[in-house]
């Protein structure tokens, strides 16, 4: 009785008297929280970097951290470990991780975007702090020199390059983050007696298959193939690289006559699905299609086939991970294999490669380059003309004195061709400007789009009307007289395509009726299954630069059978166009060579072996965590009315006789 | 749930129904047969009710629901007394030495609990199943200890099953109609009161369920012809002390 009225009780205390709303008893319990975006694991030939959970998800107390002097708590005197930290981006760093990690208390950890994103910055004083997880050298080991005495990326973190032994999310739901906040303020405060109560608890779940390296992994896939039901732990990075050529090109087309304009493709950030990338990548990418638009007006098909020089616009993917791009058009080059095996494009044509790197909404372009002194005749042409062009526009237009160049694809030409002549437009002077290189806050603000997009857009336009014209330079030799220019409002359509939304309209005019995602690309490389939408998207934009209409096709299918000249590819472009056209551009593989040569070592360091694990389920429960108290309570009643029901009635089965006095032999019917 | 509230949760809740099966029941394979079929009558019942329940849905209505569902059971419990009656004068020539036919109330008490112990299941066994999950009652709705206290609930009502089979049975062998009138009365109060607990008034149904839970054992004790000589001797150890004194 003691038991039952202990019970009533409690229940009294817990009694409050509101609706009941009709929810299963799962439903109860638990709240799902959005979380699409985990910290995921990979691999390169020799480690493993990111986070995973446990194989059903890892439980820890809900501990709200906005100051180390939460953090010291929680370490010191909190006593309901494990705990799961949700922080805000600026204790999201090296040594606040890297103690949680010492410390073995927390489980888990959620990064917090709590408010706008310039709300976000402007608390956490980001700006001043930076905000990245790259390395301070990025791709440190897979270029051509090494890291300079001031790193190109003072703000890296390096927290990208680690395994952390816990899973992590990014929140940025603002309903999820207050729905945090109340479960933690109305259950886990005040701190001091915890164990008393239910608590706000979180269970992570992002279990990672693959581990240890990518060599470990791929074999583990190999070995499993033999079973029945084969598991894939992990799969290669990969992508595709996208070129266009202003012609197309020829299998012997003389030394030195190619120019090519490169950018790359991809970023990325430590999350899932948020890869925003604006000024790692996006601005250089407009740069070049602006260019490339720009140069297919300046110069028609006619009038360019006048001259034996060509030029080639390649976006390299993958190109965040050890140059998985550039280093495969190296390789197919070197194979004669680039773009095709008729073609056989090498590196002794290639008279000036220009690689566009973070341009910067500042007036300011650093060249780089491999060779100060006796630079190939092209280089230096193509860098006064530049100069020139620029600088009449208020641009300071600068060479870097530094003696490495920073991370770019250059670096794999470079390795195979120390004279390569290769140059750097970059809008950073030593180090980078970009604050948030390869983050999640590397969005249209950080390039100063959205409110005011004059700056940015002006910028791209100036340069790449330079650009062309040094362009037109390179292969008419003679200086451009015409009127034409990049303009700005195109400039901003194709920054709204390639930092706002891939349903814009630039490539809405490219492809509706299909229906395109309203969401900003996902600069990600992602694995080599999977070619990404902006991949695709990019191609259809560069084929639609100069291309002849077929008029004799009608039809969405014949045109894809359709016989073009050598050089050209037949495609169908939807949207305004509607018609079949011809076109120089197309994909080649950007898939690390590692994964392409017959017994490739994986851990030598030549070329990339990144390499992304396989996961199932994501997901992120809230729930409360019965007290300890309340949970011996219970076990104690439970153990103690089993026992007092089984003595009862043992005795009074045994003493029947006394308690039940009709005993006589009846049925149930006899009466 | 953790490992430990389950194991004292169902424990609580089927503790005394499992201590009654091992004295009781074990030991008989004709008892544990009139058991499971009893068990499967209730189930039945449920299968009914809940073809009434799709049919006539009546989603904003859940106490017509169990009004319904109550009848259902006090009808399969009625179809129930027909088949062992049935059966009884098979089962006695079948098994000579068994207990069952020693004595009436055995089979209405057997058959009780494979009514309440079923019941019960289905009473407790969506929240036990979430013992794989590591959270409990209170975030949504509820409150951290929803779990005991249904499970509290569910040992009254397989007390109660029990004890409304005895009377049941008792009220149709004699013919008395107070009998059965009063375990379907106190039947429908139960499983009405059990809507209150969506009001958070846990309490107080909890209350009001093991007062009627203690009245129906009581009434069934007596119709059982049950005494408690502990009273008596109580009353005569207190004599024989004063005299002593």
């Amino acid at each position: 009785m003691i038991s039952v009225r202990l019970v009533l009780f409690v229940c009294l205390h817990f009694a409050t008297y509101k609706l009941f709303n009709c929810l299963s008893v799962k439903d109860q319990m638990y709240a799902n929280i959005i979380a699409e975006n985990p910290c995921f694991v990979r691999l390169n030939g020799t480690n493993q970097f990111g986070c995973t959970s446990s194989k059903f998800g890892n439980v820890g107390t809900l501990h709200l951290v906005t100051n180390s002097t939460d953090l010291n708590w929680l370490f010191n005197e909190g006593k309901a470990d494990p705990y799961t930290v949700a922080l805000p981006p600026k204790m999201f760093n090296r040594e606040v991780l890297q103690s949680i990690e010492l410390s073995a208390k927390v489980n888990g950890i959620m990064l917090l975007l709590n408010g706008t994103e310039q709300e976000v910055i402007n608390n956490d004083n980001l700006q001043s702090n930076g905000f990245s997880p790259e390395d301070t050298c990025p791709n440190h080991y897979s270029g051509v020199n090494s890291c300079p005495m001031k790193p190109w990326n003072p703000y890296g973190t390096d927290i990208l390059l680690q395994s952390w032994s816990f899973p992590i999310f990014v929140v940025y739901d603002q309903n999820t983050i207050k729905n945090i906040k109340d479960c933690f303020e109305n259950h886990n405060l005040p701190l001091n007696n915890q164990n008393d109560n239910s608590l706000c608890a979180l269970e992570l779940k992002s279990h990672m298959y693959a581990a240890v390296d990518s060599k470990t992994c791929l074999r583990r896939t190999m070995m499993s193939y033999q079973n029945i039901r084969p598991i894939k732990f992990c799969d290669p990075l990969g992508d595709k690289n996208v070129y266009w050529s202003l012609k197309e090109l020829h299998p012997n087309t003389p030394d030195q006559s190619i120019a090519i304009v490169a950018a790359r493709l991809d970023a990325t950030s430590m999350f899932q699905d948020f890869t925003p990338g604006a000024l790692s990548t996006a601005t250089s990418i407009v740069t070049l299609m602006a260019t490339a638009n720009l140069i297919s007006e300046m110069l028609s098909y006619e009038d360019a086939n006048k001259f034996s020089r060509n030029i080639m616009f390649i976006l390299f993917n993958g190109e965040a991970y050890d140059y998985i791009g550039s280093s495969r058009v190296v390789y197919d080059m070197l194979d004669g294999n680039f773009p095709n095996d008729l073609i056989k494009l090498n590196q002794s044509r290639v008279g000036l490669f220009v690689e566009l790197s973070q341009i910067h909404y500042d007036k300011e372009v650093v060249f780089y380059r491999p060779i100060k002194n006796n630079a190939s005749e092209n280089v230096i042409h193509f860098m006064n003309t530049f100069n020139k062009s620029l600088s009449e526009d208020g641009f300071s237009v600068t060479e870097s004195k530094s003696t490495s160049i920073p991370p770019s694809s250059l670096h794999s030409f470079l390795k195979f061709d120390p004279k390569f002549p290769g140059i750097i437009l970059a809008g950073f002077k030593d180090q980078f400007k970009n604050k948030f290189y390869h983050s999640i806050l590397d969005d249209p603000e950080n390039i100063q789009y959205g409110y005011d997009n004059s700056t940015i857009s002006n910028t791209i336009a100036n340069i790449s009307t330079s650009l062309g014209y040094s362009l037109y330079k390179f292969i008419t030799n003679s200086t451009y007289t015409g009127l034409k220019q990049a303009n700005s409002s195109y400039v901003t359509k194709l920054l709204d395509c390639y930092v706002k939304s891939m349903n814009c309209d630039i490539f809405k005019s490219l492809t509706s009726p299909l229906h395109l995602p309203d969401s900003p690309p996902n600069y990600y490389i992602s694995i080599d299954l999977i070619t990404n939408t902006i991949t695709s998207l990019s191609r259809l934009l560069f084929a639609s630069f100069g291309s002849k209409i077929i008029d004799e096709v009608q039809d969405e299918e014949s045109c894809l059978n359709y016989r073009t000249k050598q050089g050209f590819l037949p495609i169908w472009l939807r949207g305004n166009y509607d018609a079949c056209y011809s076109t120089t551009s197309n994909y080649t593989d950007a898939v690390s060579p590692a994964f392409i040569i017959p017994d490739y070592d994986l851990s030598s360091p030549k070329y990339s072996t990144w390499t992304e694990s396989v996961w199932h389920e994501v997901k992120i429960r809230m729930f409360l965590k019965q007290s300890f108290k309340l949970q011996i309570i219970i076990f104690v009643l439970g153990i103690l009315v089993f026992l007092f029901s089984f003595v009862i009635i043992k005795k009074m089965h045994d003493q029947s006789g006394i308690h039940f006095n009709n005993q006589e032999v009846q049925s149930v019917t006899n009466y | 749930m953790t490992l430990l509230e389950f194991t004292g949760c169902a424990l609580t809740a089927f503790g005394p129904a499992l201590s009654m099966f091992i004295v009781t029941i074990m030991n008989d394979p004709v008892r544990v047969i009139i058991l499971i079929a009893s068990s499967f009558f209730w189930l039945l019942s449920l299968l009914f009710s809940s073809i009434l329940w799709f049919v006539f849905p009546g989603n904003q209505h859940v106490w017509f629901g169990v009004l319904v569902s109550v009848l259902v059971q006090e009808l399969f419990r009625y179809f129930l007394y027909l088949l062992l009656r049935k059966a009884e004068r098979g089962l006695k020539r079948f098994v000579v030495h068994s207990f069952v036919s020693n004595n009436k109330l055995m089979l209405s008490y057997v058959s009780g609990l494979g009514f309440g112990v079923m019941s019960g299941l289905f009473a407790l066994i969506n929240i036990l199943a979430e013992v794989g999950g590591p959270g409990t009652m209170g975030l949504r709705g509820g409150y951290s200890a929803f779990c005991i206290v249904s499970s509290i609930f569910t040992a009254f009502i397989i007390f109660l099953h029990i004890f409304w089979e005895i009377l049941f049975f008792h009220g149709l062998n004699t013919g008395n109609k107070n009998f059965i009138l009063y375990v379907i009365i106190s039947h429908l109060v139960v499983s009405e009161i059990t809507l209150l607990n969506q009001y958070y008034f846990n309490a107080l149904a909890l209350c009001i369920v093991f007062i009627i839970t203690l009245g129906s054992g009581y009434y069934a004790f007596k119709t059982a012809g049950g005494q408690l000589p502990i009273i008596d001797r109580f009353k005569n150890q207190h004599t024989t002390t004063a005299a002593e004194n």
